[in-house]
């Protein structure tokens, strides 16, 4: 079993699945990223950084067993 | 009904300042603007309704320059140090308004005030000092003339370290409708031109000091809540991640969905991002961090920037900066971008616009609508020695200058030729950093910003991404949402970026509230006043610009017509048609009837029964 945490920071959190955010999933296989947020039905292009255990990482990385992801949505200029 | 001088979070008191004859007095705060218009920018959307009536020339003593604090400035929570600015905006002739970072607004509440209003003009330079109770209206021929930078430098040595400082520069001073006000060594309020306004009344700084305390409803509960709101930023997922490249961090992600405004917004891709992104700032330019008060997400980056003309200070750039001045005017290198925003910032110049009016230029000689005898010498995309004499001949009003000191609507007027097609503004405010031909919802939060193109009022654009970017259904009802949560942060006097940088929960200012104020309001009545805001400073600018209607809640004309050419957007434009249908829902939304205008019905349901009489009759 593969387990992942993952965490979404900024406004755009709120196109994500609430119930999924910051809870443990299970997956039968390690995946990337990019296929975790394909399941949800969420667009790769609403995030603008991955981060693995807090190292800069990417959509096609593969979290490892028990990692905590953090997507990071786009801010609102300035 | 509360008044001014009971309510928690208001020092209770308005500021007059007749710059012409140097007088002041004070005013109690009605209780009334407390309760309709909370703090901020509704107070100035008030004042300036009221009090600047139509036919009134921008740029004359009739105008006035309003500074508001809101109820939430200076106090102990997240982002409290915003400041509102308003006047009749030169740019557009409607309604203008822009806030800025800092910490002016806690000052002036501490010396007494929640508003200051200027009014008239005086003869020669002059600056406004607020030192508590006292205020004069002193020569100031000694400023004139200098940098914001050097300004604010010189008048802190020479009123006090203490004093905070809003000044402007060169720009201002000779009246150029995109002039910013400056504060904070290189915060600005940037959009709609305030500082022309603040120029024409020859009103170099205002300066103020304030020691008394802000009264508070309930000073402990407070203390408590302000300390969880601090928590939980700082426990927020992301706040390690955001912070270290500000708001420049997002360049990558709008070039990799083809929104980056490129070669005057000709495409929205610039293939050379990666060498003015956030980590190109972080790795090449920056030195440290710098917030507002109370910040506990400090979006500035101060740097030092190196070009062969010499290096500088600056703090910046920010994503707006980058995009305007790096990729619309194709500057391929952060250390090019961050020099030509110090330039701006000496010069009291929004670069927001300056990046727009200097690419439009561009593209104007680009096509010969503009000669080498015209602009004085050579100019090109790319080439940073065009963009910087570009933006000083603008703050100097001198040639080519004199023709972009309009801004980019007043210079194709004049230039002719087609331009007006690729004069990328809206009522004659320029667009800002995100190219949306692939964005409905974000197109239609540019038609119709209240003050012109600014993104800021509702940024829609990953509502677009998320439920689909050629799709236009639902989009109207987003923008209308954004406009009326976005600007309430400015009827606070908070920050947003608390909120959408990091996710901060919009609940906390509910609770927050009532400690501040003592008035308990639930969240949909503060969305209720910011509605109100909004459709109020819609009247003034219909009541102060024929046609400010649905036919100026349009984008340029390259924006319909052409297609993007190249990029991840490649292909995409929103049609006339489309264009047309998402305004006849946005206004069934607003209760406004079709031509943009706010019935009398919805106009009373907000309590705006004198403006209904006004647009009505």
């Amino acid at each position: 079993m593969y387990r992942v945490r993952v965490n979404v920071s900024g406004h755009a959190r709120e196109y994500f699945p609430a119930e999924r955010l910051g809870a443990w999933i299970e997956l039968s296989e390690p995946c990337p990223v990019a296929r975790i947020l394909a399941g949800w039905s969420v667009s790769p292009e609403l995030v603008m950084a991955v981060f693995i255990d807090g190292v800069k990482a990417g959509l096609e990385s593969v979290a490892p067993n028990g990692a905590e992801i953090l997507i990071v949505t786009p801010p609102a200029g300035g | 009904m509360n008044d001014g001088a009971s309510a928690g979070g208001y020092a209770g008191q308005v500021l007059r300042v007749d710059v012409g004859g140097g007088s002041s007095r004070t005013e109690r705060l009605p209780g009334e603007w407390i309760e309709k218009y909370v703090g901020g920018r509704g107070f100035v959307a008030k004042i300036l309704y009221d009090e600047v009536p139509p036919g009134t020339d921008p740029l004359g003593p009739l105008n006035k320059v309003v500074m508001a604090a809101g109820p939430l400035s200076g106090v102990f929570l997240p982002g409290s140090g915003k400041t509102h600015f308003g006047a009749k905006s030169p740019a557009t002739g409607g309604y203008g308004d822009s806030n800025i970072g800092g910490h002016l607004s806690p000052e002036l509440k501490m010396a007494g005030y929640d508003v200051l209003i200027l009014e008239g003009a005086a003869a020669d330079p002059v600056i406004v000092v607020i030192d508590d109770g006292k205020v004069s209206v002193r020569p100031g021929g000694e400023y004139w003339g200098k940098g914001c930078i050097e300004a604010e430098t010189a008048l802190k040595r020479d009123l006090g370290e203490d004093f905070e400082i809003a000044v402007i520069g060169p720009a201002g001073e000779n009246l150029v409708r995109f002039a910013c006000i400056s504060h904070d060594f290189g915060r600005q309020a940037g959009r709609t031109g305030i500082g022309a306004v603040l120029g024409s009344k020859k009103v170099k700084a205002i300066a103020i000091r304030g020691t008394h305390t802000i009264p508070l409803a309930d000073p402990e509960g407070l203390r408590e809540l302000g300390k969880s709101m601090y928590r939980a930023c700082f426990s927020k997922p992301g706040f390690r991640e955001w912070t270290p490249n500000g708001t420049a961090g997002v360049t990558d992600w709008v070039n990799e969905i083809g929104a980056f405004p490129t070669r005057n917004f000709q495409t929205s891709y610039f293939p050379e991002y990666k060498k003015i992104n956030g980590d190109r700032l972080r790795a090449d330019i920056h030195l440290t961090d710098k917030g507002c008060m109370g910040c506990p997400i400090p979006c500035g980056k101060y740097s030092l920037a190196k070009v062969a003309e010499g290096q500088a200070h600056v703090e910046g750039p920010e994503y707006e900066t980058i995009a305007m001045i790096g990729g619309d005017c194709c500057l391929a290198d952060i250390n090019e971008v961050g020099y030509a925003n110090y330039v701006c910032d000496e010069l009291g110049l929004d670069t927001i616009s300056a990046g727009n009016v200097a690419a439009f230029a561009m593209e104007c000689y680009e096509r010969g609508l503009l000669t080498e005898e015209q602009v004085g010498r050579p100019i090109a995309f790319g080439d940073l020695p065009s963009v910087l004499y570009l933006f000083r001949k603008i703050a100097a009003r001198e040639g080519i200058g004199d023709l972009l000191a309009g801004g980019v609507k007043a210079a194709a007027e004049k230039i002719g030729g087609g331009s007006e097609r690729f004069a990328i503004h809206v009522k004659g405010l320029e667009w800002t950093g995100y190219e949306s031909r692939y964005a409905p919802a974000m197109m239609l939060s540019y038609a119709t910003a209240d003050i012109g193109a600014h993104h800021n009022r509702s940024w829609a654009i990953t509502f677009d991404v998320a439920r689909g970017r050629g799709k236009m259904e639902g989009k109207p009802e987003k923008v209308v949402e954004l406009q009326h949560v976005r600007p309430l942060f400015d009827c606070l006097g908070v920050c947003r970026l608390q909120w959408v940088e990091i996710g901060f929960d919009l609940e906390w200012y509910e609770r927050v509230f009532p400690l501040v104020t003592g008035r308990k309001v639930s969240w949909d009545d503060l969305l209720r006043v910011s509605e109100r805001v909004w459709n109020l400073t819609r009247a003034f600018s219909i009541r102060h610009v024929p046609g400010w209607g649905r036919a100026m809640d349009r984008p340029p004309a390259r924006f319909l017509e052409e297609p993007v050419p190249d990029g991840p957007a490649k292909g995409h434009l929103i049609t006339a048609d489309q264009m047309s249908e998402l305004l006849d829902n946005y206004y069934a939304l607003r209760g406004w009837d079709n031509n943009g205008r706010p019935t009398r019905g919805k106009l009373e349901e907000l309590g705006l029964d004198d403006v209904a009489k006004h647009l009505w009759g």
